[in-house]
């Protein structure tokens, strides 16, 4: 399963995991943009999203067992990012990390302007909303998960994937017209 | 907690445009429901990744692999050092001597005047940065003292891929290197070293504690102990003042239990300082028993205590080993830097292969210090990053014996430090 050919990328690590680090440059191309926009989603300064799911793939691919697992690696990707999100988040509100980099207005010139307001729009309400609702929203929505998976994701029970995402959306609601009211 | 049903929605490189894919999770989604994820697709759409991340993933992961090992073997080596103090607690008169889990770690300052920066890769530095603070750490440090004797080879062939040159400024470069959260605290963002020596008590046991503070304006993580290592003598020679790790069940009962050290550093992550916070490395010089030995009063303890832990001793070299052999004496490198520019390190100035490291060993040089009584030693501590040293501390009195140092632990606020463990004896 991990019949990899040897990896184009840089040899420079020169360590004797060979084979995984070549999983590790497959993984990475993968799945590294979509994770990294899923911790977007859940944070809200971009340094940090790229620290976060860093931080996964390391875990990740540190250990062994779970890299002989290349089926289940994106899996464990997302879990490892969703836990680190709110690790950091519990720390930022901590105060012990200081001073995020804003996140870069990503706005592109053929962008409208009422598209980045609602953009933005969303990023806050999203920010408003209880840490359980907002995962459970990002992994339903934007993960596509179904609720049974991001029940297993999150660990919680399919009754309360249920209930934090008809009340993250009803809280959504609520922000979203309030903004545009 | 994974399942295959999963895979397959994100399972190619397409991953990264979840807008692409079909999936179990968006059928029969209201009209509600696939606004919110239009939106939250083109929230994140642009974003794209920083082209370093894939470098810096790849030059972490095998350091992180060498760190859990690492973590594995200096448990390992505890229970060893452990087991092996243990049983000389109930013989009294060899507490001193002995000196249980010290004596793999004698010389840790002398022992690593090479320095081999930029030999092989990043691998040196694991050693440096590995998070375990017990004796696989100090193992790394101190082993080509501890086997040399007895087996020159390993110690050998680590030193002689450096000379004895110093170079410090490679050693900071790691920090931050490794994406974790807060980027590890470099050499410039530690400051306001300091130290602090109590008086002797009655058995001329001294404490004393060094502190540092995160001087910079963000916070960083500790990237490691750093060194306590002997960096001068006066009247008596340095290769007598052996410098260990606290462990329980070592004779310097007056510092703080090591548990309660380890603990402060969360695995892996290291000790994390905001702005203004410091840290604290405390110390106890205990005396050797036999007082200052004119020649064969303490050797044949202190030859004993290496006997005796023989065993930690191939576990500590074991756990540099597994960082590429070279990173023991890459680890403690700062800790040799400053010490060879201070003192002109006579090891230093010998040859770079096994010479250095065998000469101080006390076994290797049985009459080379006079027993002079108004000996002082100087030991200075320098942080993880590297060179150069934040603070010395002057030991009055101290000729032949062990200083026996804790992992750095959080000072309680960025005020000034207090003389509470200065007061304290064992």
């Amino acid at each position: 399963m991990t019949a990899v050919a040897p990896g184009p990328a840089d040899s420079g690590a020169g360590t004797s995991a060979g084979t995984s680090e070549d999983l590790l440059t497959e993984t990475y191309q993968a799945h590294y943009r979509s994770l990294l926009r899923l911790a977007a989603l859940l944070l809200d300064d971009l340094s940090t999203c790229e620290d976060v799911v860093q931080e996964a793939f390391i875990r990740v691919h540190a250990a062994r067992r779970r890299v002989r697992e290349p089926e289940k690696t994106l899996a464990y990707l997302r879990q490892t990012v969703v836990n680190l999100s709110r690790s950091t988040l519990r720390r930022r509100i901590l105060g012990l990390r200081l001073l995020p980099k804003p996140m870069p207005d990503m706005a592109s010139a053929e962008e409208g302007a009422y598209d980045a307001l609602e953009r933005d729009q969303l990023k806050a309400a999203l920010r408003g909303l209880q840490r359980r609702q907002r995962e459970v929203l990002v992994l339903r929505y934007f993960v596509d998960m179904t609720e049974a998976q991001v029940a297993e994701t999150l660990g919680i029970s399919l009754g309360s994937v249920k209930a934090y995402g008809s009340r993250g959306l009803a809280a959504l609601r609520v922000q979203m017209e309030a903004g545009h009211g | 907690m994974a399942d295959d049903r999963r895979g397959p929605e994100h399972g190619g490189p397409g991953g990264s445009r979840p807008g692409r894919e079909g999936g179990g999770g968006k059928d029969g989604l209201s009209g509600e429901e696939l606004l919110l994820r239009e939106l939250m697709q083109r929230a994140v759409a642009e974003l794209q990744p920083d082209p370093a991340g894939l470098h810096r993933i790849r030059r972490a992961v095998p350091r992180r692999r060498a760190a859990v090992r690492g973590a594995w073997t200096g448990a390992a080596a505890l229970a060893l050092a452990v087991a092996i103090a243990l049983p000389a607690l109930h013989d009294p008169e060899h507490l001193g001597l002995s000196g249980g889990p010290g004596s793999p770690t004698a010389h840790g300052g002398t022992a690593s005047t090479a320095d081999d920066d930029g030999t092989s890769g990043t691998d040196p530095h694991d050693a440096e940065q590995s998070p375990h603070p017990g004796p696989g750490a100090t193992g790394g440090s101190g082993s080509p003292s501890g086997p040399a004797g007895s087996s020159p080879s390993p110690g050998a062939s680590t030193l002689n891929t450096g000379p004895g040159s110093s170079a410090p400024a490679v050693v900071p470069s790691t920090a931050g290197g490794d994406g974790t959260l807060v980027p590890l605290c470099s050499r410039t963002d530690l400051g306001q070293g300091a130290s602090r020596v109590g008086s002797a008590d009655g058995d001329g046991r001294i404490y004393g504690y060094f502190t540092v503070v995160n001087t910079s304006a963000h916070a960083c993580r500790l990237g490691g102990p750093g060194s306590v290592a002997v960096i001068g003598a006066t009247g008596t020679d340095t290769g007598r003042i052996r410098v260990a790790d606290h462990t329980t069940g070592d004779p310097a009962t007056g510092l703080p239990a090591p548990a309660a050290a380890s603990a402060t550093d969360t695995a892996g992550q290291g000790l994390l300082l905001a702005p203004r916070a410091g840290y604290r490395v405390d110390f106890g010089w205990v005396p050797d028993a036999a007082g200052c030995p004119a020649g064969s009063g303490a050797r044949p303890s202190s030859t004993a205590g290496q006997g005796n832990l023989a065993g930690p001793g191939p576990v500590g070299t074991a756990g540099a080993a597994q960082a590429a052999g070279p990173g023991g004496s890459a680890g403690a490198a700062p800790a040799a830097a400053p010490s060879a520019a201070a003192t002109g390190a006579p090891p230093a100035s010998a040859s770079p292969t096994a010479g250095p490291t065998g000469a101080p060993s006390p076994t290797a040089t049985p009459s080379t210090g006079p027993s002079t009584p108004a000996a002082t030693a100087t030991l200075a501590h320098t942080p993880a990053p590297g060179s150069p040293s934040v603070a010395t501390a002057v030991l009055p009195g101290a000729c032949a014996g062990t200083v026996y140092r804790t992992a750095p632990q959080l000072l309680p606020a960025p005020s000034a430090p207090t003389a509470s463990a200065a007061a304290s004896e064992g």
